[in-house]
């Protein structure tokens, strides 16, 4: 019990913290997320209590007279020390904070004996356990309320064993005496814990956001670093041929223990093999194997019996941390298998990333990959990330360079002397070939970071894909004003015509490639942001008109940009005629043509939604959500802001975009023809892009994901058609200052036929 | 001893490493930053000692010797109230000069 005086005593120190200014727009974590990163590393080595030159002088007399003295509230402490600092502090005795607390009677340890024998049906229960921690691990929950909490794998990992014979559960150092429960028991959470070390240096590797996605804090326990992995793997095969050969137990019991060894077996060796780059193939059957395994071992988990006192939340005293004891995480087991399951699936698909086609189909592949719903779990994204970027050889076998020089050349730049590889022969440096490769390497430094945070952006959480889009369209608006520079800096060594046509500009016009480039992958990368807004559910109802008339405008730029891509194109081709470079030009203007019929049908229908909205919004049929703490203005300036640095497109102003979304010159008669027209045109747009082959769409390696994205493109927009006409219809019976008889749902998010096309269903109130 | 000369004793112990043992008996080893009038006690970099549960099957004769366990915790407060025994860690070297100068 807490006394009056210390409350008080805590309050006022407590007010002081309250008192200071703490910038939480610097951390947004948790505080605990905090602490993590703190201890991440070695904490300092425990000082010895015994030593000859330190004495410790009993002082608690002295002590407590002099604090006796103070003033209440008044503080000793080093001007150092801060009191933001303290709020950090963990509070002893305090059994919400102090993992170190025990109850009156409790003791630290459990009195668990291992030397007690168990059934093999125990052994099920309890390898059936470990793996839905293990899952739950994936899935993001900390070691330390999962895998840590079985009492087993903690005698195995505590002290740290140096080699295998060292991990006996009953601390004997021969397998003479070991039961085969037992070795079933032991050989499996050798081969558990090795394969968590496995995935857990595998996400460490690679870009992923700590406790967000994924914990890989260990408290400072080595997860089996001493001991290698060929010897768990005898381990588990010896166990596995002796348990086929074992009269002890009846065959489905037998069967099931088996299938669990030879699952751990398989885990192990997949998590280890797959981050080989070398072979697609051997990666598909790894994954393919451990999946063909599941069904039974899924079945029969009913013959197992659990064991719920061989975990204990109380091992988390035991281990570093700075975080208070959190309870044991519980998951289904069908929740369990269903995620192994979806590993299986979804890592067996990531490595066909690794056949390379073209830039554009990387891409696409990448993002169709990580849209799967649900989204594919971290271990596999940070695979992913590995089989893109690791040693910064792109699929292991592509260089940045290369990846690069097929994007230019099938977008702006195609059969064009800045990309010849023969001007880094040239050696004279008035050459302007020299000149030409030494500018263009500049580019390619620049950009190539760029590019490569795309995708590496988009193998991120959907959260963090739309954040960091912010950022990146900045970096691409600061590279595109680089690249207009070195555009006009090439003109010199290229010799480029102009072209003059006074029905555009009284100036001679120039391609320039390199930041008409850069302008159509940031225009890309605005459009992925919004579109990401409609998935994440940012914008309120009201504001869907507005989102939808910023999607389109930043799909009409592009639109329009390609086109003027595409001239350019043209131009070259009639002036270059070498038969080897055509198909180089051929591929441009057909990529330029693909991404143009899509940019049309997502300008027609993002247009045909936000006439769609604004006129619902005009019928009062969508509620205006009562946010008494912001006004239009203000929300309006959240959500441009990450266009805000961003030069072209112009930013549209406030006044401007409510009238050119409201649109209060058109009868609403009108604004619904218009808008189911548009919605007409993008469902034709949609359809011929179905009915394009892999190559033309550049979607080769992805085509099942892509063929299935376009259809619920179109599938939501002929279900906008359909809205549209039930409002007109409504409209037209509509009696002048009469009800319009109808009310409007929104589906939820995962509940409509494409997560970047919210369409309003209309009911009839009758 | 008046009060400032016991903020002046107080501020000499400030950064020195403290042993602070709780009424459950564990001992907090830190370096001392900061406390109050109720002995509420901040310790940085601090590790957590225990005895650990007397083992098993040895009979009552034999004498033992049984390691504390050691836990590193980082920044603790330690409420007054549990606080049953403060240490200071002082260097042997530097008492033996202190006790000459006294005496």
């Amino acid at each position: 019990m807490l006394s009056q005086n210390h409350d008080l005593a805590t309050h006022d120190l407590a007010a002081q913290v309250a008192a200071i200014d703490i910038d939480e727009s610097q951390n947004p974590s948790s505080a605990n997320a905090n602490a993590f990163a703190a201890w991440n590393g070695e904490p300092p080595p425990t000082p010895k209590l015994k030593s000859n030159g330190i004495i410790a002088i009993d002082i608690t007399g002295q002590f407590s007279h002099a604090a006796q003295q103070l003033e209440l509230g008044e503080l000793i402490k080093d001007p150092f020390f801060t009191l933001f600092e303290s709020v950090g502090a963990l509070e002893i005795m305090d059994p919400k904070m102090d993992s170190g607390y025990l109850e009156p009677g409790e003791t630290m340890e459990d009195d668990y004996d291992f030397s007690q024998p168990l059934l093999p049906e125990e052994i099920i229960g309890i390898i059936d356990q470990l793996l839905c921690h293990e899952v739950a691990w994936h899935i993001g929950h900390p070691l330390g309320q999962t895998i840590f909490t079985s009492l087993y794998i903690d005698r195995i990992l505590d002290p740290c064993p140096t080699q295998i014979n060292q991990t006996f559960f009953d601390r004997s150092e021969t397998s003479e005496d070991e039961s085969l429960n037992f070795q079933i028991l032991r050989a499996y959470c050798l081969g558990l814990i090795k394969t968590c070390s496995y995935v857990n240096e595998g996400v460490k590797a690679e870009h992923y956001y700590e406790e967000e996605d994924f914990a890989t804090h260990t408290f400072n326990r080595s997860l089996l670093e001493n001991i290698g992995k060929d010897e768990i793997l005898q381990l588990l095969g010896d166990t596995e041929e002796q348990l086929s050969g074992s009269t002890e137990m009846s065959t489905e019991i037998k069967d099931a223990l088996i299938c669990r060894v030879s699952f751990r077996k398989k885990f192990l060796m997949a998590v280890e093999d797959v981050n080989s780059r070398d072979s697609m193939e051997s990666i598909k059957e790894h994954w393919s194997g451990l999946q063909t395994l599941l069904p039974t071992l899924k079945s029969s988990a009913t013959l197992g019996k659990p064991v719920p006192g061989t975990f204990s939340v109380k091992i988390q005293r035991k281990l570093a941390s700075t975080v208070p004891p959190r309870p044991i995480v519980e998951i289904s087991w069908e929740a369990t298998c269903e995620h192994l399951e979806r590993l299986c699936r979804d890592g067996s698909i990531a490595a066909e990333v690794l056949k390379y086609y073209d830039s554009h189909s990387l891409m696409t592949f990448v993002s169709l990959f990580q849209a799967r719903k649900p989204q594919p779990s971290v271990y596999v994204r940070t695979l992913l990330q590995h089989y893109i970027f690791a040693d910064m050889i792109i699929l292991g076998s592509i260089s940045i360079r290369q990846v690069l020089d097929d994007d230019l050349s099938s977008t702006v730049l195609p059969a064009n002397i800045l990309l010849d590889r023969g001007n880094d022969e040239v050696e004279v440096p008035t050459d302007p070939r020299f000149m030409m490769a030494a500018q263009m390497e500049s580019f390619r430094s620049q950009a190539a970071r760029s590019y490569l945070d795309i995708l590496r952006t988009i193998c991120q959480n959907r959260c963090r894909i739309r954040r960091t889009l912010c950022r990146l369209v900045a970096d691409w608006e600061v590279l595109q004003h680089d690249a207009e520079e070195m555009d006009v800096d090439l003109r010199q060594y290229t010799r480029e015509e102009s072209i003059n046509d006074p029905d555009i500009s009284s100036e001679p016009i120039y391609s320039f490639p390199l930041s008409s480039w850069a302008y159509f992958y940031k225009l890309r990368q605005m459009e992925w942001l919004v579109q990401m807004g409609f998935e994440l559910e940012i914008y309120q109802s009201d504001e869907l008109a507005t989102m939808y008339w910023y999607l389109q405008y930043i799909a009409k730029t592009r639109a329009r940009h390609l086109e003027r891509i595409r001239g350019f194109t043209f131009r070259a081709s009639r002036r270059n005629r070498v038969p080897e470079k055509q198909t180089e030009v051929i591929n441009a203007l057909s990529f330029i043509n693909y991404s143009t019929l899509e940019a049309t049908a997502t300008y027609g229908f993002a247009d045909a939604l936000s006439c769609l909205f604004t006129v619902l919004n005009r019928l009062s049929l969508i509620k205006k959500p009562d946010l008494p703490y912001s006004n239009d203005l203000q929300r309006y300036e959240v959500r441009m802001k990450p266009f805000q640095l961003i030069g072209l497109p112009e930013l549209v102003s406030h006044d401007e975009l409510s009238k050119v979304v409201a649109q209060p010159e058109e009868s609403t008669m009108d604004l619904l023809k218009y808008a189911s027209e548009s919605a007409l045109a993008a469902k034709k747009g949609f359809e011929i892009i179905s009915k394009l082959n892999a190559k033309d769409a550049y979607c080769q390696g992805s085509y099942d994901s892509w063929l299935k994205n376009v259809k619920d493109c179109l599938k939501a927009c002929i279900f906008t058609g359909i809205s549209i006409a039930a409002v007109k219809k409504a409209v037209v019976g509509m009696k002048d200052g009469g009800d319009v008889g109808i009310k409007v749902e929104i589906p939820e998010i995962g509940k409509g036929y494409h997560e970047w096309w919210i369409v309003p269903k209309v009911v009839p109130t009758s | 001893m008046e009060k400032s000369q016991s903020e002046d004793y107080l501020r000499s112990l400030l950064n020195k490493t403290l042993r602070v043992t709780t009424s459950d008996s564990r001992m907090f080893l830190g370096q001392f930053k900061c406390t109050d009038s109720e002995r509420n006690t901040i310790l940085a970099q601090t590790f957590e000692y225990r005895i650990p549960p007397a083992p098993k099957n040895i009979s009552g004769d034999e004498a033992v010797t049984l390691d504390m366990t050691s836990r590193y915790l980082g920044l603790v407060v330690v409420p007054g109230e549990y606080i049953t025994k403060i240490e200071v860690e002082e260097f042997a070297s530097q008492m033996r000069g202190q006790n000459q100068q006294s005496g």
